[in-house]
């Protein structure tokens, strides 16, 4: 009998020890301290402005995400995407122009690049004055519950 | 050992779900880190406005050309007259403005002081984390006068705010800070740059249109949380109609090109700016 308690309590504990292991390596992996850390060395030779992290959970339809960024004409500038705490690849797509606009251009796009290429710069041309940034989360079909989130600095000079 | 066994194993499950669930709890809370509110439109799409530094809109007026001209700041020591947490939130940003831009305009003496009621203000927001124990502000102190060094330390601190404003939830008390940071720029770029054809104020007015746009849309998020973000939208707004009204404005926000048009405001419609800017400001730093 003691054996068994015994077993269970260690059952018990493991379980615990397991579920926080978890939670925990969900908050390492969308911390943005450490997140801006990483992003640092592809923001050189810009100063950081500001910061957004964007927590994404999949949905049964898909969803899109715009945040529209305001730039000075007077100004250079630099994106930089750190998709680490996504654990399956989402669209990261940039326009010129709001997702309600019939015609905009695309600017930049992650569609060609590889799924372990966890770091995105983009530059945009000189004398722009408003980005918009889209994330494109597929539909979870399969109900798989992805959590994740992506993370970006804009740096200036 | 049945009757021992069950509970034990009830235990059990009930630490493990109780785990997973605080995972979820956590999701919403300790890691809810956007910077600004999330709006879902309900048919799976949200929007989100992404607003600048103070300290961007100052490196962007200097170097657009914007000259140092002593006493168009907030005075330093009036920090204390704020008792609200949406004056405090106001003037810490107009004094995070006026702390840029002498800096960028190497006023040590000055900048010294705008940088003791930024702190003031930030500890009376609960903010203290944000200068870490204080070392923050010697690192200040030890560096001043090399602009690179003091650059980098500020960039630092607006880090450190956004993180704190974004892991503390409070993106409406960003949306404020910004606010008074905002208007104290254009009140100085208004009262430096001054009017006639050589005024570069109706180019650097029209380029801070998009910011405009997106704090008048970020404040109106939060509205109904205090009673004070109604006035403030409804002064931003007429701020924004008058600058609108300038010829040229409204093309340059629509062009293509928006470097190539040409924004061309009168005397008396500077004059009208200028007015208001100085009613709005005055109204901030009144408390």
């Amino acid at each position: 009998m003691i054996k068994n308690m015994f077993l269970l309590v260690v059952l018990s504990a493991g379980f615990v020890f397991a579920g926080f292991k978890v939670i925990q390596k969900a908050k390492d992996i969308c911390n943005p301290i450490d997140l801006k850390k990483k992003c640092a060395p592809s923001l050189d030779p810009f100063t950081y402005d500001s910061a957004k992290l964007s927590r994404i959970t999949w949905q049964k339809k898909p969803i899109k995400m715009e945040t529209e960024v305001p730039l000075s004409l007077f100004g250079s500038y630099r994106f930089v995407f750190n998709t680490e705490g996504m654990p399956k690849k989402i669209g990261i797509n940039v326009y010129n122009k709001d997702k309600d606009s019939k015609k905009r251009d695309l600017l930049f796009s992650n569609a060609d690049s590889l799924e372990t290429n966890t770091t995105l710069i983009f530059d945009p041309k000189k004398h722009t004055r408003k980005i918009f940034i889209n994330y494109d989360v597929p539909a979870d079909t399969l109900n798989l519950k992805i959590k994740g989130c992506v993370y970006f600095v804009l740096g200036y000079k | 050992m049945i009757r021992i066994t069950y509970p034990l194993l009830a235990l059990s499950l009930v630490l493990f779900f109780g785990s997973c669930g605080s995972d979820s709890t956590d999701q919403n809370t300790d890691l809810g880190q956007d910077t600004t509110e999330v709006v879902d439109d309900g048919q799976g799409q949200e929007q989100t406005y992404l607003l600048p530094s103070p300290l961007q809109i100052a490196y962007i007026f200097k170097k657009s050309g914007l000259k140092y001209v002593s006493g168009t700041t907030h005075d330093p020591k009036k920090e204390g007259n704020y008792n609200t947490t949406f004056s405090q939130s106001l003037n810490l940003g107009i004094y995070s403005s006026d702390l840029a831009y002498c800096v960028l305009n190497k006023q040590n003496n000055e900048a010294r002081n705008f940088m003791n009621a930024v702190k003031s203000l930030s500890d009376k927001l609960g903010m203290s984390a944000v200068f870490d124990s204080e070392s923050l502000l010697k690192r200040f102190d030890a560096n001043l006068g090399n602009e690179d060094s003091i650059m980098f330390i500020l960039s630092e601190l607006q880090s450190r705010s956004d993180e704190f404003f974004a892991d503390n939830n409070r993106q409406m008390t960003a949306a404020i800070v910004f606010s008074g940071a905002w208007v104290e720029s254009m009140y100085i770029a208004a009262k430096v740059s001054g009017k006639g054809k050589a005024s570069k104020l109706p180019q650097q007015l029209a380029d801070q249109m998009g910011i405009l746009e997106n704090l008048l849309k970020e404040l109106k998020n939060h509205e109904s949380k205090d009673s004070g973000i109604a006035g403030l939208i409804g002064q931003l707004t007429e701020v924004r109609d008058i600058i609108a009204g300038i010829p040229g404005v409204k093309e340059m926000m629509e062009s293509e090109n928006p470097a190539d048009v040409k924004i061309e405001a009168t005397d008396s419609q500077l004059d009208a700016l200028v007015k208001k800017l100085d009613e709005v400001r005055n109204s901030l730093i009144k408390g």
